[in-house]
């Protein structure tokens, strides 16, 4: 029943998106030459969004109905909470998320060394049970090798900071 | 043939074959690690491989294909946990095998069988690409459009329960691939005024994010205390002897033609071929009662169709240019990039790379062979691994691998977004291999489209009137009614389940 309810939010939400899509995000985005003669560039990507539009459609649509056909369990589940999700449970992506975006901002001031090594202490503090001075010190191993191996191996230029590495 | 002796004689240079090894051993080690799929795997080279010359970076990547299919069935054995889904049947006598003292026979009947099905797989590859190839010469545009259709709709069917969901998914790598500049006029799309779009979005971030970090984000949701647990192992001493694997050469040789020929077909893959050959295995068996309860017959049947797999999936992707599953998605973002577009024209213009591939992979599983033999007893400690370490090292290696491409954050940012859409559709049972598989194809769909339909004037006719693309376009169609029709049927089945279930609740 739960997947009924998520199939039905998600085929609403896909819905929803791919409206705004077609009337407000391609007219923006994709300005005509005026030259296309025929099958223009925005032929494609509206076809597309007709597609999601009309599928998300069909996946609520269908949902719903599974719901209407077992309308007594599906009123009883969802005195019980069954429409709910758990925001809760995301928070450890969240975090991980918004720290990952930081590192990657500050990355781009202090260098690739100076932000991994206390980003992956984190991670590996986030992800786990190690202790804080384990952590350290594998985060001081591990992000130099890489840093070597892909700076002098590679040759890629990483972000320097302010120590030059 | 001096084509042929030019590309074997470059996979003998110390470079190459390093290469060739470390991929191979990079590819045991993540096929072996619960959680990194070879996709995974792949994805995480590729950007190391497009540093390297053409010859060496094939030898990486299809070592590391080779490898991570056979990785896959180490941890299956000895922690009963399959490191790969191609593995999944392997679990079902290697774990008993190793519970009965017999770890390191399982293990090595299961790197004999790989190597025996990379061979038939490769075998089989040879014999059928190159007349595939002349055959889609003669395809034009709209024929084109049919197949790519046809692949859509079967992977969008099959790699999901339920169609609409694989049409979304699809779909949405469509409108991804379209980021960029249009093909047929060069009008910019969705770039938002970002001159990082402009080359549309990077293939390396959709990859990685879609595979290496969405996984990393799924494996979160276990908790600390999960990802903590470090697997007990089993010893590996025992030995398999030449009469033991002999006593299956009927067996491997069948499973391998099973998993290359369902490797050919776009969007089953390793794990359904594994359980095919399986199941074969145990209809053709003398004994097939002891199924399950621990015999070689059932690891070597498993093991020969998955890596089989490989053989037969480079199939559909060197002759037309169309990915059949993950994997070789992002085999075709590695070859595209080290300019070598795979598609029948490749067999005319550039027939040295097609060489250079046939002579990887085959070099791939005597490497697979020397390395498994030499590392299984390293490998089973390598699985012991911690995720809640092993997870935070991979997360650099993603960060590194994206921002390596361009030398541009942007790209990274990207890959942790496309992180966070992997993530939230695996949570409502999205599946990510056709949006995958669309995003590379999308440019070369949208083409073909337009293209038929500019010389038909915009008539939609012109696919009915050519015989083959009808023909591909109504196979989809008829797949399609039939994969709504079954999802159907699921679901009322399921809703029937779950509601007996709360009437005995009730009762």
């Amino acid at each position: 029943m739960k997947k009924l309810y998520s199939d039905l939010r998600a085929g609403g939400i896909l819905f929803l998106v791919s409206l705004v899509m077609y009337f407000v995000l391609i007219p923006a985005q994709i300005k005509l030459k005026g030259n296309e003669a025929s099958l223009a560039a925005d032929f494609f990507p509206k076809l597309l969004i007709i597609i999601i539009g009309f599928c998300g459609l069909l996946l609520a649509g269908f949902s719903a109905y599974d719901l209407y056909r077992n309308k007594e369990r599906a009123r009883t589940e969802r005195a019980g909470g069954a429409w709910k999700t758990d925001y809760k449970a995301f928070i450890p992506h969240l975090t991980f998320l918004v720290t990952a975006i930081v590192y990657l901002v500050l990355m781009q001031y202090l260098g690739f060394i100076l932000s991994s090594i206390p980003f992956l202490v984190f991670l590996l503090w986030h992800f786990g049970r190690l202790g804080f001075v384990k952590n350290c010190i594998l985060a001081i191993l591990y992000v130099p090798v890489v840093y070597y191996i892909f700076n002098t191996g590679f040759r890629i230029r990483f972000p320097i900071g302010p120590f030059g590495f | 043939m001096q084509l042929i002796l030019d590309a074997a004689s470059g996979f003998l240079s110390f470079q190459v074959i390093f290469a060739l090894l470390l991929g191979v051993a990079v590819g045991i080690v993540g096929g072996g690690l619960p959680g990194i799929s070879p996709s995974m795997c792949i994805a995480l080279l590729l950007p190391i491989s497009l540093y390297l010359p053409t010859t060496v970076a094939i030898a990486l990547l299809m070592g590391s294909y080779q490898g991570s299919m056979f990785g896959g069935s180490v941890s299956a054995i000895l922690i009963n946990t399959p490191g790969t889904a191609s593995a999944a049947a392997t679990t079902l006598d290697g774990y008993q095998m190793a519970l009965n003292g017999k770890a390191g026979k399982a293990l090595l009947m299961a790197l004999y069988a790989s190597c025996s099905g990379g061979i038939i797989g490769t075998i089989i590859l040879l014999a059928m690409a190159q007349p595939l190839s002349s055959l889609t010469l003669k395809f034009g545009p709209p024929e084109y459009f049919g197949l790519m259709l046809l692949s859509l709709a079967l992977i969008a069917g099959i790699s999901g329960r339920s169609l609409l969901k694989g049409v979304i998914s699809a779909s949405l790598g469509l409108l991804f691939a379209t980021v960029g500049m249009d093909p047929i006029y060069g009008t910019k799309r969705f770039t938002f005024g970002n001159i990082n779009l402009g080359d549309g979005i990077q293939t390396l971030s959709i990859f990685i994010g879609l595979f290496a970090l969405a996984e990393v984000l799924s494996q979160l949701s276990k908790g600390k205390r999960q990802l903590h647990q470090k697997p007990d192992t089993l010893s590996v001493n025992d030995k398999l002897s030449f009469k033991e694997f002999w006593s299956q050469r009927a067996n491997i040789l069948v499973s391998g033609v099973i998993g290359a020929f369902i490797g050919v077909l776009p969007g089953i893959g390793g794990s359904t071929a594994c359980f095919i050959a399986y199941a074969e295995a145990q209809r053709r068996s003398k004994h097939p009662e002891k199924f399950g309860t621990g015999i070689i017959d059932g690891i070597a049947a498993p093991e020969a169709a998955n890596n089989a797999v490989c053989g037969g999936a480079l199939v559909p992707m060197l002759t037309l240019g169309i990915p059949g599953d993950v994997v070789t998605a992002i085999l075709v973002g590695a070859l595209i990039a080290h300019g070598i577009k795979p598609g029948p024209l490749l067999f005319i213009d550039d027939i040295g790379s097609v060489y250079k591939i046939y002579i990887a992979l085959l070099f791939s599983v005597f490497g697979l062979l020397l390395i498994g033999r030499l590392g299984i007893p390293v490998f089973s400690n390598i699985v012991k691994l911690r995720k809640s370490v092993l997870l935070p090292l991979i997360f650099i290696i993603c960060v590194v691998g994206t921002y390596s491409t361009r030398a541009n954050i942007f790209d990274t940012m990207m890959m942790v977004g496309f992180g966070a859409v992997g993530f939230v559709m695996n949570r409502n049972g999205f599946p990510i291999p056709p949006m995958v598989i669309a995003f590379v194809i999308g440019s070369q769909l949208e083409t073909s489209l337009r293209q038929s339909l500019l010389l038909s004037k915009n008539s939609p006719v012109i696919f009915f009137t050519r015989p083959l693309s009808c023909a591909l376009i109504v196979i989809a169609i008829i797949f399609a009614v039939f994969m709504v029709r079954r999802n159907r049927r699921m679901v009322l089945k399921e809703v029937k389940t779950i509601n007996d279930a709360g009437e005995e609740e009730t009762i």
